[in-house]
């Protein structure tokens, strides 16, 4: 005969009044555990849902990436080189330079072994006031292509403008309504239209392209030119950085810029494609920290008081345990059981209710995680989505805490007089 | 083995102060089985429970086996009252939810008992209870519940026996039956100290001390 063997003889006899001692334990550790199970469901959806996105992201970026690299192969990149004198924020306000590099350049550049760039345009342009018609007006001297000198002959990219003639742009010929064949008359030189471009919505519908020999005439500049375009550079956007250092290696008082390309404006678009996704992305994930908040906030809020409620049932049901176990604890001390062994007793008891409470919610927070969390959190794992160390704490817990509950109830019973006990009918 | 000197005790209580014992002395040899008689409310079971440890007098001395009870701490006169005596009540005070097996067994609990079981076993068969070992009390008769409590007082083979009107809810026949274990423990060098309003019961003894309103008579 032991002290369980009675215990658990008791629980058999009163299990109606031993039972909803359990469930309270279970309520509480149910509560806690399904808190905890379902923070590490939402954070494992999260992450999981997390991850998909940002791969379907990855996998747009990367065909993006791949259609660019297609696009910059076939296109390259258009790079102006200019003296080195020359403020770049004046070049992109005012459309003109403000200073000058000798034509020569071109042919020490063309001479140079440079692998990365397929054609050079040497030009001249001046932002001018059309005296004839009163309005501002660009104007590009241009020469046509200079061929590298170690390379073989190729198709020009951009054929000159014959000399006499102007090409000009959309903006420009349709306003006067100039045609091809028309003949304008330009700071009093006559020019007859080589060709009207057509519109590229920005500063060259409002261009004249003439000889870069004449342009050099009219605006006084002999021997002068104002940039030179290096056109389908044969590089990687990443290694724009390489091109310039090379040309400025060759042409050391020069800098060379890059124009904003069809390319360029991919990279960007795709750039700014990937930063909206990721911005998505980001407020789907403060949407989810959000919900992650309010399910931790109610469980710190609910548990402690779910808690406290079921630790204060715990205690009035042993409390009514004992009373009516009055007669009970008179036999035992008649018998000489002393009070400490009958107050292990009711702990023991207790302790059991508190084990079997815990060991039910447990396994009842589990299901319930597995009944509210999503299809991310698979049914036969739920029991992973609790932290390691909750189960032993729990386990370990829940019985001390029920002592705890009963501690009083059964110093109360201990101490009562067994004379007096044995005595009531 | 048993000797109470002088014993005085009141209760207080809102109809005023009862004096359930006034200066009653007692002594029980080795061997000896004693009764006390009297009405209801004369001190008697009062006695009894103060002979036993169980109720502290206001003035006097108990002394059991050579101790003095109420100068010892309560755990040491539980394990005194766990190894050297056993107890036997009108009501039999049986565990509800305990076979009469465990039920017998039931002074393990307080101290350790050398071959418990066996020794239970030849108390069920002593007293005709064995096809009623794995029964409860309230399968059994009022007799057999009080032969149950009978084999539990005897388990740790006391020296001193406490009954308390055991017969008081028996029949002649079963009534019989627990006085004869009651003498026949005294006969083995036992001490019986046996409380009872009943004559017949009183006759059983070796001796009858009589109270009336907490004196002796």
């Amino acid at each position: 005969m032991t002290a369980l063997t009675l215990v658990l003889q008791e629980i058999r006899q009163r299990l109606f009044s031993f039972l909803p001692g359990v469930l309270a334990i279970a309520l509480a550790t149910g509560v806690v555990t399904a808190s905890f199970s379902l923070l590490e469901a939402h954070d494992r959806e999260t992450a999981l849902v997390l991850q998909n996105k940002q791969q379907e992201v990855q996998k747009e970026m990367d065909a993006m990436e791949d259609e660019y690299r297609k696009i910059t192969k076939k296109m390259g990149f258009n790079i102006l080189i200019l003296p080195k004198a020359q403020t770049l924020a004046d070049f992109y306000s005012d459309h003109q330079a403000t200073h000058f590099m000798p034509e020569e350049s071109v042919k020490k550049l063309a001479a140079a072994t440079i692998t990365t760039i397929e054609h050079l345009l040497p030009l001249l342009q001046q932002k001018i006031t059309w005296p004839e018609l009163g309005r501002t007006v660009i104007l590009v001297g241009v020469r046509g292509e200079v061929p590298f000198m170690h390379r073989g002959e190729k198709n020009p990219i951009l054929y000159p403008v014959p000399p006499g003639t102007v090409v000009l742009g959309h903006e420009l010929a349709t306003s006067r309504s100039f045609a091809v064949g028309n003949e304008i008359t330009l700071m009093g030189r006559r020019f007859k239209i080589h060709a009207v471009n057509p519109p590229r919505g920005g500063k060259d519908d409002i261009t004249l392209w003439i000889n870069l020999s004449e342009a050099q005439e009219l605006l006084g500049k002999p021997g002068l030119i104002t940039g030179i375009m290096a056109l389908q550079c044969k590089c990687a956007f990443a290694d724009l950085p390489k091109v310039q250092a090379e040309v400025e290696s060759i042409l050391p008082d020069t800098q060379a810029i890059e124009f904003a390309t069809q390319a360029q404006a991919r990279a960007e678009a795709r750039q700014q494609a990937r930063k909206t996704a990721e911005q998505v992305i980001a407020q789907w994930k403060a949407g989810r920290d959000s919900v992650r908040d309010q399910i931790k906030s109610y469980a710190t809020a609910w548990a402690p008081i779910v808690m406290a409620g079921c630790f204060l049932g715990v205690a009035a049901m042993a409390h009514s345990n004992a009373r009516e176990r009055r007669q009970e604890v008179g036999i035992l001390s008649a018998i000489g059981i002393s009070q400490g062994n009958i107050f292990a007793i009711f702990l023991l008891r207790a302790a059991i209710q508190g084990l079997l409470g815990s060991l039910g919610g447990f396994i009842a927070g589990i299901a319930l995680t597995s009944a509210f969390s999503s299809a991310a959190v698979p049914l036969n794992t739920s029991w992973m989505l609790v932290p390691a160390w909750l189960a032993p704490s729990l386990l370990l817990a829940t019985p001390t805490a029920a002592a705890l509950a009963a501690l009083v109830p059964a110093a109360v019973a201990v101490q009562a007089d067994p004379a007096n006990i044995l005595g009531e009918e | 083995m048993i000797e109470a000197v002088n014993l005085n005790m009141s209760f207080h209580s809102h109809t005023g102060t009862v004096h359930a014992l006034q200066g009653v002395s007692l002594q029980v040899n080795v061997g000896e089985f004693v009764a006390v008689r009297g009405a209801s409310g004369s001190g008697k079971t009062t006695l009894l429970l103060a002979c036993a440890g169980l109720r502290r007098p206001d003035s006097g001395h108990v002394r059991l086996l050579g101790t003095d009870l109420y100068s010892i701490a309560s755990p040491a006169r539980a394990k005194l009252r766990a190894e050297s005596v056993g107890f036997v009540f009108q009501q039999f005070h049986l565990i509800p939810y305990l076979s009469v097996l465990q039920n017998i067994m039931a002074p393990c609990l307080g101290s350790k008992i050398q071959h418990a079981e066996s020794r239970a076993k030849e108390l069920l068969d002593q007293f005709g209870l064995s096809r009623r070992a794995g029964h409860y009390p309230q399968q059994l008769s009022t007799g057999e519940r009080q032969r149950a409590a009978l084999s539990r007082a005897l388990l740790n083979s006391p020296k001193i026996l406490f009954a308390d009107e055991p017969t008081g809810n028996l029949d002649p026949d079963n009534a019989a039956l627990v006085l004869q274990a009651l003498r026949s423990f005294a006969r083995n060098g036992g001490a019986v100290l046996l409380v009872t309003h009943h004559e017949d019961s009183a006759r059983t003894a070796d001796r009858t001390i009589t109270l009336k309103e907490g004196k002796p008579a």
